[in-house]
């Protein structure tokens, strides 16, 4: 129960700082506010899938896409209802986000990303609410599996 | 290790992040690489006329013209220059009638 409201606190967080941003530029604002030094909003629309990859028009290969993101949301829904502990909870927010972004892929045809952090000049990429969700499962997950394979090797 | 590429491999799919600068691209309307929209016909290939043959060569009028020197060096007489001819009728005709 508590990976579920995991999931759609994400969601709903995702989509509401979507939303009210895209109102906003619908209203006039240009998007392109800068928050601290470091950080900025900026809004564009991704249609490919992550690093900015894959960036198409909205054809069949657009919707083929959206398909195999769809099949890996489901994939990872079975692996939440298999797993237990800290490894459920770290899903759960990866399907939280990864379901944000496959509504926007879905209902927009691509998908929002506004958070824009910089050092000078460089820019890392462009991503949103969903994102940091995502990246934070995936790095938990990550690090979950290389203290389990430093256990094992202390064992032997 | 293959349950950390799976994982890394999941990342490209759920996340949704754009570069900096394929987003100043779509900003800016930089065009992508495409077919010339204004070419609605196909080129059909170049082809020889079907007289080809019988047209004249450019080294014909060539020959023509040194032709035309050499009639012009045996006799004197140019046969572009008729102006002077002219003149000097001319010149005839106004002398006879100052003299009258």
């Amino acid at each position: 129960m508590k990976k579920i409201i995991i999931i759609i606190a994400i969601f709903f967080f995702d989509r509401v700082s979507k939303i009210y941003l895209i109102n906003l530029q619908a209203s006039g604002t240009d998007i392109d506010f800068y928050i601290y030094p470091f950080l900025n909003f900026y809004l564009i629309w991704n249609t490919g899938i992550g690093f900015g990859l894959a960036s198409m028009e909205t054809n069949i290969y657009y919707h083929i896409l959206t398909a195999i993101i769809a099949i890996i949301n489901i994939g990872l829904i079975f692996f939440l209802i298999k797993s237990k502990s800290i490894y459920a909870y770290l899903i759960a927010l990866i399907i939280g986000g990864s379901l944000g972004n496959l509504c926007d892929r879905i209902y927009y045809y691509a998908v929002p990303d506004f958070i824009d952090l910089h050092l000078g000049n460089f820019h890392w990429f462009i991503f949103n609410v969903a994102d940091i969700f995502i990246t934070v499962g995936i790095i938990g997950l990550i690090l979950i599996e290389l203290l389990k394979k430093e256990k094992a090797s202390k064992n032997v | 290790m293959y349950k950390i590429i799976n994982i890394l491999i999941i990342i490209f799919f759920v996340t949704s992040c754009e570069s900096m600068k394929t987003a100043k691209k779509a900003v800016t309307g930089e065009k992508k690489f495409s077919n010339d929209e204004f070419m609605v016909q196909k080129k059909d290939p170049l082809i020889l006329p079907p007289d080809y043959e019988n047209l004249p060569t450019p080294d014909e009028e060539a020959a023509n013209k040194e032709e035309i020197s050499n009639f012009e060096k045996t006799f004197g007489v140019s046969t572009e220059d008729n102006s002077s001819t002219s003149s000097s009728t001319e010149e005839s005709i106004l002398k006879k009638i100052r003299s009258k």
